[in-house]
């Protein structure tokens, strides 16, 4: 009986859904990435929730070069309930910290729908990098998930007698989606945390590709390209200061809102500010990548720079260079000494996650969200999710890059997911 | 708080990540176009011919929030109640608005040093020494104008980046704006507390740990290797926007 009243609800609530429609509010993907991945778009999400940091030693053996002294160890975050309840592990998007802004709503909402919940870096965040990588050559999806589901296991270790766990689920978004379901499949294997469910939201399908369109958004929207970045933020910063009205305005993501509207920001110039934020990420990984592993390319091979070291001249080397600049410069050149003839094509395949076709489709657990308007995806990496996912997927209309993670019709179709396995499919 | 104002910075030039509480003001009239200072790809470059010294002092600040500061002000915000933390915030914030009047007088800025004039005789009076901030319920803005910002206006360049003990990113300039304010602030004294705002080591105590509590910035938390550069251009960035106000 109990199970009839549930499907009965079920189909009211989906035909309500579909009467709906989806009211996702922007619909321009430029200005959903921008606002929507910064502002809790549902409301009643508690503000505060009990949450503890910690840091733990992963590979206590290994130093951080002394001028990265301050990541002394591997952090992560737990929010936990008084009482028995499921644990979800949350992997962050690429270069993204445990301890953003996203991770931590993530965090409020799966508090209030009664998880537990840990959250983990991106594996390409320089904390992660520096203390938990095993290569420190990010990119190579089976390297990265390896190192995120071993770190996993640590955090376990370090919790297990503080939280009272009745089952373990995954969820990522991004990159973090991406790697979520390869740390799916090794679990598959070992058994260890044996995941319920697990989301992959908004995921990247071949990172070289996104990273390709993300390096584009800075190089081809900003007239003359990189080396005028300065002179496009200068103009930005007087645009919005010209053409906001009154006195004195606040400027604020209405504002720029606002500015976009009224044609003051342009998509192209909106998609270049998206581009700036990612490449603030790729230099971290052009830096790390080289430094870490001495590569020779930004910093000279056996420099040791030191604690108090100006890091200028190598910001300068850096010069805004992309996630391309970082495969073909950095892991191409050192993964081909690992392995003998490998070409970029090769390389590239292992960002692919075409290379787990097969797991994906008959893997019953997971399940996929993403959207028609999404900006890391090139229509065939679209094609791919909707026939690998299928029906344990939802397409929705508009969103573009996680701009609708946080819009209450997402966040009641992942929560309900999470709790009854149930995916709302309506398009 | 002028970290606040770089954490808005960041939303807007690196950030689709940020808190959508932050906010930056920002007026019509900033005509005067920004001369970059060199164009050689590096747009994070600065004036720093101080840095070996800059760099050990933000390595002391880091030490002194995380042994010292922090756990002080989580003390403070623990065994305060919120309506009493808020209180004294209203107080010193109260009390800011001797230098913003005075600034914005020197800047001849009428508009501005009118409402911080009222702002602050509502607040002091009514608003109990400025424990409320009664002059923002009924509408009328808070400004915040400092000498840094008149030598700013008067054509002083910033001169070398400064990283100052406890405080955190200043300029020359600004760290000299800064002394002249503390000096205005503690003899103008229009609320009468008389020694207290001079040589009260409490009063300063207090000061400090309020402002320190409501800036949430907290030194090699963003973990990139470039954090220190980044900070440094933020807060010269966002000087010259002040600036044009």
């Amino acid at each position: 009986m109990k199970k009839i009243i549930f499907i009965f609800i079920l189909i009211i609530s989906m035909t309500s859904y579909s009467q709906r429609g989806y009211n996702y509010p922007f619909e321009d993907p430029y200005i959903a990435t921008v606002i929507g991945s910064s502002n809790m778009m549902t409301s009643g999400v508690s503000e505060e929730v009990p949450r503890r940091e910690y840091m733990i030693q992963i590979n206590p053996n290994e130093k951080p070069p002394k001028h990265l002294w301050y990541h002394k160890g591997f952090q992560f975050s737990l929010v936990k309930q008084n009482h028995k309840a499921p644990l979800i592990f949350l992997i962050a998007g690429t270069g993204t910290s445990y301890s953003s802004w996203k991770m931590k709503s993530f965090e409020r909402i799966f508090y209030d729908a009664g998880f537990h919940v840990v959250s983990i870096s991106s594996p390409v965040n320089p904390n992660f990098l520096v203390t938990a990588s095993n290569i420190k050559m990010p990119g190579v999806l089976f390297n990265d998930s390896h190192d995120v589901y071993k770190v996993m296991k640590y955090i376990y270790k370090e919790i297990e007698d503080k939280v009272d766990i009745e089952e373990f689920y995954l969820m990522g978004y991004s990159l973090g989606g991406t790697q979520a379901a390869y740390v799916t499949m090794l679990d598959d294997e070992e058994k260890y945390f044996n995941f319920k469910r697990v989301l992959m939201v908004n995921p990247a399908v071949n990172l070289y590709e996104s990273a390709k369109i993300l390096d584009d958004m800075l190089d081809n929207n900003i007239p003359g390209g990189r080396k005028n970045v300065g002179q496009f933020l200068e103009k930005i910063y007087r645009e919005l200061g010209q053409h906001i009205k009154g006195d004195n305005v606040e400027i604020n993501e209405d504002t720029i809102y606002d500015s976009f509207k009224d044609n003051y920001l342009s998509q192209k110039e909106l998609a270049a500010l998206i581009g700036i934020a990612f490449r603030v990420a790729a230099i971290d990984v052009n830096y790390l990548g080289d430094v870490l592993n001495k590569r020779g390319v930004y910093v000279p091979k056996d420099r040791e720079i030191g604690k108090f070291e100006s890091l200028e001249p190598y910001l300068d080397n850096i010069n805004f260079a992309s996630f391309t600049e970082y495969v073909r410069n950095i892991a191409y050149p050192y993964y081909a000494e690992i392995y003998d003839d490998l070409t970029l094509e090769e390389l590239i395949s292992k960002t692919d996650i075409h290379e787990i076709k097969d797991y994906l489709v008959k893997s019953e657990k997971i399940a996929m969200v993403t959207n028609e308007d999404e900006l890391i995806l090139t229509p065939d990496n679209l094609k791919f999710l909707k026939e690998t996912f299928k029906g344990r997927s939802i397409i929705y209309p508009r969103g573009g890059h996680c701009g609708n993670m946080y819009y209450t019709t997402n966040v009641e179709n992942m929560v309900r997911y999470f709790q009854k396995g149930v995916l709302a499919h309506e398009n | 708080m002028k970290i606040k104002y770089m954490i808005v910075l960041i939303l807007i030039v690196f950030g689709v990540s940020c808190s959508s509480v932050e906010k930056k003001s920002v007026s019509k009239k900033n005509e005067r176009i920004l001369k970059m200072e060199e164009d050689n790809g590096n747009y994070f470059r600065a004036y720093d011919p101080w840095e070996p010294f800059n760099r050990r002092v933000y390595y002391f600040n880091a030490k002194f929030d995380e042994y010292i500061f922090l756990p002080v002000v989580d003390t403070y915000r623990y065994v305060t109640p919120n309506f009493v933390e808020e209180g004294v915030h209203n107080f010193f914030s109260n009390l800011s608005e001797i230098k913003t009047f005075v600034n914005s007088s020197l800047q001849l800025k009428g508009k501005k040093s009118l409402v911080t004039f009222n702002r602050f005789t509502i607040n002091s009076t009514f608003g109990a020494l400025g424990f409320f901030d009664l002059a923002s319920r009924v509408g009328l803005r808070q400004y915040k104008e400092d000498f840094g910002q008149t030598l700013a206006y008067y054509g002083v360049r910033p001169g070398p980046y400064l990283v100052l003990p406890l405080l955190g990113p200043s300029t020359l300039r600004d760290a000299t704006g800064l002394g002249v304010d503390t000096l205005v602030q503690s003899y103008a004294d229009p609320l009468n507390l008389g020694d207290a705002s001079r040589n009260d080591t409490e009063f300063l105590v207090t000061n400090s740990i309020d402002n320190r509590s409501n800036v949430d910035f907290r030194y090699y938390s963003t973990g990139t290797p470039f954090e220190y550069e980044y900070l440094r251009f933020l807060y010269i960035k966002i000087r010259e926007i002040q600036g044009q106000n």
